[in-house]
């Protein structure tokens, strides 16, 4: 399973094996780690699971659609480096992957 | 009356709710009461466009004509339900509003716009979030391992301490059943256990204290645990949250204490001079059978003042006296040491060697050691 770090706003980091196939959203409140939302459960209807992927990461993930990109205008301090974590799937590919959250979801 | 005799801004006049008609560049062209109101304006802001009531921050990022006529298109689009708009009201406050939009065709496109203030569901739903994060937080920096299963004993969460215990990877204990935690050999007692919890009739209460159980880890390793169960029903769902203890390093103290206590009875119960460990008061913490042939048989000696207790002795004023005068020496820091007659009860005299001596930490005194070897008679080797 693929390691995927997630860094909270004030620096605490988490550290999660995410299967393959489940999205980064999913990882991140299965394990009830604070900072990623996810409302609405990955219908990309809600903006709560927005975070920073950093470059080096951005080709492993599929790029975001219209409505990810049209969700992400209701995000707080967005970035070039925002996504909708529910709208990426895990690959083996992504291990070691670090995910950045914003200051808060709201 | 008929319904066409009601005219529209009579209606939109009577409904209770924000409302607003707008052309399809943003502009209200009709507006009601209840948004005024909203807005804390003496009037409907008319002839206004509707992007001036976003904060400057949210114009710049989110196109609300767009949104609009996505929603306008699509009336049950899944973001209606979560997304909301921040609205600048008259005083420069925002306040965070519900929006439902429909399309009317009247010559040209308009929008109706329904707007519900959200302040107070959005305060409620903070307050939760804020509570669930700290319970998160709790469970996941918490030292005990927390696992909790349900009705089916399937476990549904382990936190961080839980799986380091147990020796998984995060996330690997979630869908493993309760039993994959449990040795072979106490499966069927555990589940006999378990179904008796359950069908105890208290909702949420331990299940009897801590008790000690034994754990298998992924590797096979069986490792004691206390652990305590509590019942907790969520909207009629069950959970059973156990809270564990890792109780290896306690239980090898308990086996090392229990080891050293018994190496000093074997050496204090069996030595041949007369040995009293006492207090830094004076009362009798332990004594050998050795000390305890020096005082009527069945005397009761732990606790008691070594001073007064009763020895055998030829004037037990006089001893009572010297014993005294022997322990506020000691109790000064400074051992004492005489040689003591004592006539034992067959008539016979026993001429011993007494010793009191002080024991220290850190400059105080916490115990004292009282000390009797015989003097009378040389004991030949093999005797």
């Amino acid at each position: 399973m693929p390691k995927v770090t997630y860094v909270e706003d004030d620096g605490t980091t988490h550290e999660i094996d995410v299967p393959v196939g489940t999205t980064l959203m999913q990882g991140a409140v299965g394990h009830l780690i604070p900072g990623i939302e996810g409302d609405c459960g990955g219908l990309c209807a809600c903006a709560t699971c927005h975070v920073y992927i950093s470059d080096e990461f951005v080709p492993l993930c599929n790029s975001a659609d219209e409505l990810e990109s049209g969700m992400l205008e209701f995000a707080f301090d967005v970035r070039n480096s925002s996504r909708l974590a529910c709208q990426i799937e895990v690959s083996e590919e992504m291990e070691g992957i670090v995910v950045q959250m914003p200051l808060r979801q709201y | 009356m008929l319904l066409d005799d009601i005219s529209a801004s009579q209606l939109l006049e009577r409904v209770p709710e924000p409302m607003l008609v707008m052309s399809s560049d943003g502009f209200i062209v009709s507006a009601n009461d209840a948004l005024a109101h909203l807005l804390e304006t003496d009037a409907p802001p008319l002839a206004t466009n509707v992007t001036q009531f976003l904060p400057e921050t949210e114009r710049a990022r989110l196109n609300p004509l767009a949104w609009m006529r996505r929603w306008a298109e699509t009336p049950e689009a899944p973001e209606l339900e979560y997304v909301h708009l921040i609205c600048r009201i008259a005083r420069g406050n925002d306040r965070p509003v519900r929006v439902r939009v429909g399309r009317l065709l009247i010559d040209d496109v308009y929008y109706l716009v329904l707007l519900h203030d959200i302040t107070q569901e959005q305060t409620r739903q903070h307050q939760s979030r804020q509570a669930h994060r700290l319970a998160a937080r709790i469970l996941a920096n918490s030292a005990d391992a927390i696992v909790n299963v349900n009705a089916e004993f399937t476990i549904i969460y382990a936190n961080p301490s839980a799986e380091i215990l147990f020796g998984y990877g995060r996330g690997e204990l979630v869908d493993k059943p309760l039993s994959a935690l449990v040795p072979d050999r106490f499966r069927e007692s555990h589940e006999i256990q378990m179904a008796k919890f359950v069908k105890a009739k208290a909702p949420a209460r331990l299940m009897g204290a801590r008790v000690e159980v034994a754990v298998v880890t992924k590797s096979g390793k069986e490792i004691p645990l206390e652990a305590s169960i509590c019942k907790v029903t969520l909207d009629q769902t069950l959970v059973y949250s156990a809270q564990l203890r890792d109780l290896t390093v306690r239980k090898a103290a308990q086996a090392e204490l229990a080891r050293s206590t018994a190496s000093f009875h074997t050496v204090f119960d069996h030595a041949l001079q007369a040995m009293a460990l006492i207090s830094p008061t004076g009362s009798v913490l332990e004594m050998n059978p050795a000390a305890m042939d020096l005082l009527p048989p069945g005397q009761q000696v732990l606790g008691s003042s070594f001073s007064e207790l009763p020895f055998w002795s030829a004037d037990p004023e006089v001893t009572a006296n010297w014993l005294r005068d022997a322990m506020a020496q000691c109790q000064r820091g400074r051992a004492y040491r005489s040689p003591v007659n004592m006539r034992m009860p067959d008539g016979s005299q026993r001429q011993l060697d007494f010793s009191l001596s002080p024991i220290a930490r850190e400059g105080e005194i916490f115990a004292m050691v009282a000390e009797a070897r015989e003097m009378s008679e040389a004991v030949s080797p093999g005797a």
